[in-house]
């Protein structure tokens, strides 16, 4: 069960993968569901390994080869019409018509995910081409008014430089124009601002935002700043262990979580005039391997809360608000209240702090 | 690394007044082509090589205008002369004049090595770029297909394919071809199989383009620079490959000259020892132009890999040594 969205632009509904190791399968995600509505900005969140970016990657069926949907669908919905990804075969014509024309990526690292031996421009042009039939005269206008409107500047000039001839910002914005120049619908941008620097990652950040405000796309941004969280989300999902465990609007999950790794998580966030002479509080206990997990909750492990009911059977998604849902047993009873008791003010503190991860 | 040289270079220079540096920003931005060629044009071996290469092949062009001798003519009277006035490099047993064999020679062995060479690139990189982009079954199936290939001694290898063909020049470069695409064919699967990893495939994957989209049109210029190292080295190893066989007899037919069957008159050591310029002038011949190629080769790597430019060390020795000295 997930949040009743009334126009989900994407629909993720218990998706399974599985990746073939040396050690055999390992089951990376278990029946995620997510819906994500149109027009909205959903982060999602949680600690490296957790699933979100094969979560993503699933979407445009871009897992590594050892990897593979075995159960779950992935619904995409664009001019009113369902296509179902999931069922796309990974380099047929199909997928990739909806690849870079209607859902656009963005990567991590902005030093190695532009072509070292083209240059931007064309790399942009590139996209344009594959998708459009266009001249190379109206695809370099396009791009050189993409590059203007995404505040690269002297853009006319810029888009015959070649990448290393750009900061690391700069090359942010040329790969934001790869994955926007045939205007998709979706945006899904993986950690886009972990190699650059704070000034930089605000800018990238309102980028984002204004396009999905002005432009109206979808965005979902992936990443473990709580910071970036509570300024850009409208909402947020939260995986653990190859899970979504929350799901919420950003006031819901950021100042009423429910799921005790939420809280916890929360709560591990330093924050501007904090008591330097507390310790910083953490999870205990260690993240679990995917593998060893079969049975019951998988946070059980390191919750506080933990009671012999989390242990074994499956543990569905709860209610907690309109829209808000968590995958906890405790949410049942009154028990919660006691539980996700915690400083409600810390949150709005946090929310300058993005600078720190 | 390169953004370091470039930091470092920059940092050698004045600063620019704010009026400069707005000059300099209006400036068109070099066309790689043009910085390319300037760059190779500063790196001295490659320009000495180029310059020999050059030199060999127009004369190799202009033969018959050069020596004024045809390199079948006969002649018993004048058997093996030693290099005078009339025969810059002397004669055969048969009277032909050598500089005239070795000019018509250069031909024959230059066609062989650049045909042979541009043929085994070809093969070699699209299975390569193919298995390393695809890997799984059609991995497997080139890889074991070049493992047997490579089995076999090459020189065994050449010599059953040249009993299958026949001889002749074209045979000759066929057979090169087949029996040496495998060091490249590994060469550019393993710079593959790096390269797929790199986000911006992955990127251009996330854009929907095509497996041979992806795989030569944004992949291949990254790979590009061991392939032509590869490559003019390769021209270089099939010259020499080229000159061997035709010792041996097994290569390109005796009536046709190449520096190969020229050298092949050293088989007896009454030449060895009594008519050095026999020899003497294919073996200077071959050495001259497989060197000349290999700093080619090396220059041109310097200039085409994006990763490996550098400014020109002449540049660097100016600055340092003319006192604009970094402080650091």
């Amino acid at each position: 069960m997930s949040r009743l969205g009334t126009d989900p632009i994407l629909s993720i509904q218990d998706l399974d993968v599985k990746f073939t190791t040396s050690e055999g399968e390992v089951h990376i995600l278990r029946q995620v569901s997510l819906d994500i509505e149109r027009g909205s900005f959903l982060c999602i969140v949680g600690e490296s390994g957790c699933g979100k970016s094969v979560t993503v990657h699933s979407v445009v069926q871009l897992l590594p080869e050892n990897g593979e949907i075995t159960g779950g669908r992935v619904l995409f919905t664009v001019d009113g019409r369902d296509q179902e990804i999931s069922s796309m075969s990974r380099y047929g014509a199909q997928i990739r018509g909806i690849r870079g024309a209607r859902i656009g990526m963005i990567f991590q690292d902005t030093m190695s995910s532009l072509n070292p031996a083209h240059k931007v421009g064309r790399q942009v042009a590139e996209n344009l081409h594959q998708h459009r039939k266009i001249s190379r005269r109206e695809a370099r206008e396009l791009v050189v008014k993409m590059f203007s409107r995404l505040g690269i500047p002297d853009a006319e000039r810029r888009v015959d430089a070649y990448p290393h001839e750009f900061s690391g910002g700069m090359r942010q914005r040329v790969m934001i124009a790869m994955a926007m120049i045939c205007d998709p619908d979706l945006l899904i941008a993986d950690e886009p601002t972990t190699a650059l620097d704070v000034t930089i990652q605000a800018q990238i950040m309102e980028l984002l935002k204004t396009l999905q405000q002005e432009a109206g796309k979808t965005v979902v941004l992936i990443t473990h700043n709580m910071g970036l969280v509570s300024e850009v989300a409208d909402d947020v999902a939260v995986m653990y262990l190859g899970r979504v465990v929350e799901h919420g609007s950003r006031e819901q999950v950021l100042k009423n979580p429910q799921h005790p790794y939420t809280q916890a998580l929360l709560q591990s966030v330093p924050f501007m005039g904090m008591d330097p002479n507390v310790p910083l509080r953490t999870i205990a206990g260690q993240t679990p391997s995917p593998a060893s997990v079969t049975d019951g909750c998988e946070f059980a492990g390191r919750c506080p809360y933990v009671q012999d009911r989390c242990l074994t059977g499956k543990i569905a998604f709860r209610q907690a608000a309109d829209g808000h849902v968590a995958r906890c047993v405790l949410l049942d009873e009154d028990g919660m209240s006691e539980c996700s008791r915690r400083d409600d003010a810390r949150v709005e503190d946090s929310s300058g702090q993005e600078a720190r991860t | 690394m390169s953004s370091h040289t470039h930091n470092a270079a920059s940092s050698l220079q004045p600063v620019p007044t704010p009026r400069q540096a707005g000059r300099q920003a209006l400036r068109k931005p070099e066309s790689s082509l043009h910085a390319y060629a300037r760059s190779f044009l500063h790196n001295r071996n490659a320009m000495l090589g180029l310059t020999v290469i050059v030199l060999m092949v127009l004369a190799a062009v202009f033969a018959e205008q050069i020596t004024g001798y045809s390199p079948t003519q006969m002649n018993p009277a004048q058997s093996r002369q030693p290099p005078s006035a009339d025969h810059w490099l002397g004669t055969d047993q048969l009277g032909r004049d050598v500089f005239a064999r070795v000019l018509h020679g250069a031909r024959t062995s230059i066609y062989v090595g650049v045909a042979a060479s541009l043929l085994e690139t070809l093969l070699g990189t699209v299975l390569g770029a193919i298995a390393g982009y695809m890997r799984g079954p059609i991995d497997g199936i080139l890889m074991r297909i070049s493992e047997v290939v490579m089995t076999f001694p090459n020189l065994i290898l050449v010599m059953i394919f040249v009993s299958l063909l026949g001889q002749g020049v074209n045979n000759v470069v066929l057979v090169f071809a087949l029996s040496g695409w495998m060091t490249t064919f590994r060469l550019v699967r393993s710079e593959f199989m790096s390269l797929r990893e790199e986000t911006f495939v992955e990127a251009t994957r996330s854009f929907g383009y095509s497996r041979p989209r992806i795989v030569f049109k944004h992949m291949l210029p990254n790979a590009l620079s061991p392939i032509v190292v590869a490559f003019t080295i390769n021209i270089a190893h099939y010259i020499i490959a080229e000159a061997g066989l035709s010792f041996l007899g097994l290569g390109v037919p005796v009536t046709t000259p190449t520096w190969g069957n020229l050298l092949s008159a050293a088989e007896s050591s009454e030449v060895m020892k009594s008519y050095w310029w026999l020899w003497v002038a294919p073996a200077l011949a071959i050495i001259i132009f497989v060197t000349g190629i290999n700093f080619v080769g090396d220059g041109l790597r310097d200039v085409l890999d994006p990763k490996t430019r550098r400014t020109p060390v002449r540049k660097i020795l100016r600055d340092n040594l003319l006192g604009k000295r970094v402080e650091s």
